[in-house]
């Protein structure tokens, strides 16, 4: 309990009192109200109708929508002014953070001593003005925060896409193309074509990294980064490109780039999904890992000739783990065609899924050649999402072999 | 809409000690962190054999595996400790299967066997 003195010298603390004379201050002291709460408590939730303000005499309470915290207030803070003296409805929720005093005002009370008191009641609209004017000041503020956010984002991307291959090797007999479509500003997807010098090979990778955004981001370029630079930088093995050379490139590429960022960046959890194939183009052999990505398939005239399945987990996170490696051959005539699961995932206006048996479809009934094969995959998902938003990166790539 | 994580937790007594948490709802990007921390509390006060029992997941994203290393990194920055699962779901066993990591756990179908395997 406070006294009337007490709680009159409260309120003439608040700027929304402040002119108001000592006996209306009195008969407001008398319709006020104290309410206790108990450490997380709710008040009251957005939306619901509110006809009272309160102070905090004591504690703190937390203004919230859901999980999101606009502010903490504390002692001889107000909080519900905008819902007492208007009938809108409460614009966010509040819940006490410890145990908490409140004094509880009435509207009816407030309306009382305002019609009754002019100099109290242009106490009152000033009080509200300048609160006006303050979250005004703050939303300019958090606008011009958040344009430079949006500017330092744009260069992130830019910085980013300088990680995906900006000239695609050019190999005799064969043509390669990706495309990479972020969901957000910056992707956790990747892919990468490169030539391995010893041995003489081209390096394949398609991956995606777990989550989205920044934080996927930088993994991506940690990912592709140390898979290219261990393989090109390999220089104990010969220029021919011997099968077992070929294979302990790949081994020691996916294994190094595993250990170093399950090691060095435990705590972070992050993992990623790769394909990485090292193809020897004179012959058309593919030797490859997959880590635990959706299988690319190869595509000949007649449809899918073999899907390259995963030949062990995704790599990031254990140090202990081994992957098989995968041998095929992509034939003259045939393409090899990777994606990201945010292709099959992707998802209509409806929330149906894509689905990796209509992207089968559209892929096993071929095309020319591996860009227009990309080009007819990405309008069908493209078509298939309409308006409703990506969510996921999108990535594909194509290796094609042409006929003689 | 996604469904909320719960967790409950049970002390069992077999060979050693043995905490079993029982997570149902949807372990998802938004709520494997709660798990991890959950799990990081009774780490911190002396859990060393981990009984993940995910009989109730009814969706699990690529994130369970996060949580599932989170929560085996913290056992090895406490001075060791076991991590096993008990029961995965369907939807559970797809997602490790598809990310190859059906084969690194031990999984367990039982839970008087699991608590006596620590």
């Amino acid at each position: 309990m406070i006294s009337l003195e007490e709680t009159c010298h409260f309120l003439r603390k608040c700027s929304f009192f402040a002119c108001t004379s000592e006996d209306t201050l009195k008969s407001l002291a008398h319709v006020s109200e104290l309410i206790q709460l108990q450490a997380g408590e709710k008040l009251f939730e957005k939306g619901e109708i509110g006809t009272s303000m309160f102070f905090v005499v004591d504690g703190c309470v937390r203004i919230h929508n859901d999980d999101v915290v606009i502010t903490h207030l504390g002692k001889e803070q107000v909080f519900g002014e905008v819902a007492a003296l208007s009938h809108e409805l409460r614009t966010a929720s509040v819940t006490a953070e410890m145990d908490t005093t409140l004094l509880k005002l009435e509207q009816i009370g407030i309306y009382n001593t305002l019609s009754s008191q002019p100099d109290a009641a242009r106490c009152v609209i000033q009080a509200l003005c300048r609160r006006e004017s303050e979250i005004i000041g703050e939303k300019v503020d958090r606008l011009i925060k958040a344009k430079v956010m949006e500017k330092e984002m744009d260069i992130g991307q830019k910085i980013q896409r300088n990680f995906l291959p900006e000239i695609i090797p050019e190999i005799d007999g064969w043509n390669m193309h990706g495309v990479l479509q972020p969901a957000r500003k910056v992707a956790g997807d990747f892919y990468d074509f490169f030539i391995v010098p010893k041995p003489h090979c081209v390096g394949i990778v398609i991956g995606d990294v777990c989550d989205k955004g920044v934080g996927a981001a930088l993994f991506m370029t940690l990912f592709r980064s140390l898979i290219r630079s261990i393989s090109i930088y390999r220089n104990e093995v010969g220029e021919n490109a011997d099968p077992e050379d070929v294979t302990n490139t790949l081994r020691h590429a996916i294994a190094l780039t595993n250990k170093y960022i399950a090691s060095t960046h435990a705590s972070s959890s992050m993992f990623s999904s790769v394909f990485f194939g090292l193809l020897i183009p004179e012959t058309g052999q593919l030797c490859y890992i997959n880590a635990g990505h959706e299988a690319p398939l190869i595509i000949g005239e007649s449809g899918i000739r073999q899907e390259l399945k995963p030949t062990g987990p995704v790599i990031g996170l254990f140090e202990d783990i081994g992957h098989d490696i995968g041998m095929t051959e992509i034939l003259p005539g045939e393409i090899l065609f990777g994606y990201t699961d945010g292709a099959t995932d992707a998802q209509n206006q409806a929330g149906q899924q894509f689905s990796e048996e209509k992207l089968a479809e559209i892929i096993a009934s071929g095309a020319s050649n591996g860009g227009a094969l990309l080009h007819k995959a990405l309008s069908a998902v493209e078509e298939f999402i309409g308006s409703a938003d990506q969510f996921d990166d999108i990535t594909m790539i194509s290796v094609h072999r042409e006929k003689h | 809409m996604s469904e909320a994580l719960h967790i409950a937790v049970s002390e069992e007594k077999g060979n050693v000690p043995v905490t079993v948490l029982h997570v149902s709802g949807d372990l998802d990007s938004k709520t494997y962190q709660e798990l991890e921390t959950k799990a990081g509390d009774l780490i911190g006060g002396g859990a060393k054999n981990i009984l993940l029992d995910l009989s109730g997941v009814k969706f699990m994203g690529s994130a369970g595996l996060r949580a599932m290393h989170g929560i085996s990194n913290k056992l090895k920055n406490s001075g060791g400790g076991k991590l096993k699962l008990l029961n995965p779901t369907d939807a559970v066993s797809r997602v490790m299967f598809t990310l190859g990591f059906d084969k690194y756990f031990d999984i367990q179908s039982d839970l008087n066997e699991a608590v006596k395997s620590f």
